[in-house]
């Protein structure tokens, strides 16, 4: 990753969960769960330093949360939590931005500001998005790697009828092709 | 209304007592942090089965100091040295993921009372009892036990300082944490390593049975009014301070053993907070921030 080993180059990256186990009586504000951005391995001792909070504020204003910097997180709605975390995401300056299955758990609404937060984001980093969602990604990105046991990758304006087929037919396909049996065998054999 | 337990300070009988004060205001600022981490990362627990094996450690030295003749040993040591033993193995257990977490924190919490049981029957000499151990006795409170509980907290005080950053982002979300690289085994073996020396602070006063309710009871009411983890760390020491306190006034007024007199103090403040919590309908009191946009 990067020319090198992915332990190494972790700091360079930014993650973004599926979904956080969140416990809704855990008091932390917004801008401490940013923060968390900022730590990295090699940095241990003592408290955050001012750059970090700047970068925080900077990453809230980003994702457009930084008047709810103060508020404890669990206050949040579920698409304010989402950018809280894309935000937390960000705080590190990443250049891979790693973003798994992030409408999840979020409305229509919010999945339509989420993109065009990501749509902006993605002139900065590269954005890497794990999605079971075909129209949301293929609307809007460059390339979707398709992974079913084997992994295809398309340039999205290719991405057609006959590609979708390809992609699910096979499967289908597939299933098909497990289950089918003579009925002439089938009845035989119970009878 | 004049307070017995001002009366009481004031009289030069009470070396005791007033070693159990400070003892237990120089503890409510470790219970108040190390509380909070513990609540916060739901490992109560963990925390419970730590005491409850610190007992295992007090037979063996209280056994080693009558029978053995070891001038030298401190059940305190032996208390200390046996939780954080017990801190390592449920820790690491835990940390593999291979066995099912509750069990083995119930088993080693019975091993620890078994060898602790066995060791103080052991004993013939002296007229050794566990129950002081079991259930705090502040009569007990030495001048060696007050400096035991300042370096001890000191200790724990000075990881706290170096590390909460990390303990923070371990407690709030594991996964996160482990892709930033934060050694998420090592500060949650840490954690709980705190927990056992936390714990051990406090076991000569309100007892090993009922002390994980004083390092809980505090940070659970403080998550309810605090915005942040500095917040909840303050509320919990105010009110672990203020139970001890008050647990120790009730305790001269009507006569009542003491430990057990700060623990009904916290779990009636807990409850009663929980109940009205209830009666109001919302899980967490609303911020300066919600009021003003009403």
């Amino acid at each position: 990753m990067f020319g090198k080993s992915p332990k190494k180059m972790r700091h360079r990256v930014g993650y973004m969960p599926q979904y956080l186990s969140f416990d809704p009586q855990f008091p932390i504000t917004v801008m401490d769960v940013v923060l968390m951005g900022r730590l990295q391995a090699g940095m241990l001792l003592g408290p955050f330093k001012k750059g970090d909070r700047i970068a925080a504020m900077q990453a809230l204003e980003k994702v457009d949360l930084a008047n709810r910097a103060r508020s404890r997180f669990s206050e949040l709605s579920g698409g304010q939590r989402q950018r809280a975390l894309i935000a937390r995401a960000l705080v590190g300056k990443p250049d891979l931005l790693l973003l798994d299955e992030p409408t999840a758990n979020v409305d229509q609404t919010i999945e339509e500001q989420f993109r065009n937060a990501l749509r902006s984001l993605s002139a900065e980093m590269s954005i890497v998005l794990v999605s079971h969602d075909l129209s949301f990604v293929s609307s809007w990105l460059a390339h979707v790697l398709c992974v079913n046991r084997e992994v295809h990758m398309h340039p999205t304006a290719s991405i057609d009828g006959k590609t979708l087929q390809d992609i699910f037919g096979t499967e289908i396909a597939a299933v098909r092709h497990d289950h089918e049996c003579p009925p002439g065998d089938h009845v035989h054999h119970h009878g | 209304m004049a307070s017995q337990l001002l009366e009481a300070l004031g009289s030069p009988l009470n070396g005791f007592l007033r070693n159990a004060l400070i003892a237990g205001l120089l503890a409510s600022i470790l219970f108040g942090i190390v509380g909070t981490y513990v609540v916060t990362k739901r490992i109560t627990y963990i925390a419970g089965a730590i005491a409850h094996c610190a007992l295992g450690g007090i037979g063996f030295a209280l056994f080693a100091r009558h029978e053995l003749g070891w001038e030298n040993v401190d059940p305190l040591h032996g208390a200390l040295i046996a939780a954080l033993a017990a801190a390592l193995l449920i820790g690491t257990v835990v940390l593999s993921r291979s066995e099912r977490e509750d069990t083995v924190i119930g088993a080693t919490w019975a091993t620890g009372m078994a060898i602790g049981f066995m060791f103080v029957k052991m004993v013939r000499r002296g007229g050794v009892s566990i129950e002081s151990w079991l259930f705090g006795d502040i009569n007990f409170v030495s001048r060696a036990d007050l400096w035991t509980v300042a370096a001890l907290g000191a200790a724990v005080l000075l990881l706290v300082l170096l590390f909460h950053r990390q303990f923070v982002a371990v407690c709030f979300d594991e996964e996160f944490a482990r892709a930033r690289g934060i050694n998420v085994p090592f500060f949650y073996l840490l954690l709980l390593c705190m927990s056992a020396v936390t714990v051990v602070v406090l076991v000569r006063l309100v007892g090993i049975i009922m002390v994980i309710a004083l390092l809980t009871l505090p940070a659970a009411i403080g998550s309810r009014f605090a915005r942040g983890l500095g917040g909840m760390m303050a509320w919990a020491t105010i009110l672990c301070a203020l139970f001890l306190i008050l647990g120790l006034e009730f305790s001269l007024r009507w006569n009542i053993i003491a430990g057990p007199s700060i623990i009904l103090v916290a779990a009636g403040s807990y409850f009663s907070i929980l109940l009205i919590g209830k009666i109001k309908n919302r899980p967490a009191l609303f911020t300066k921030q919600d009021r003003q946009k009403k």
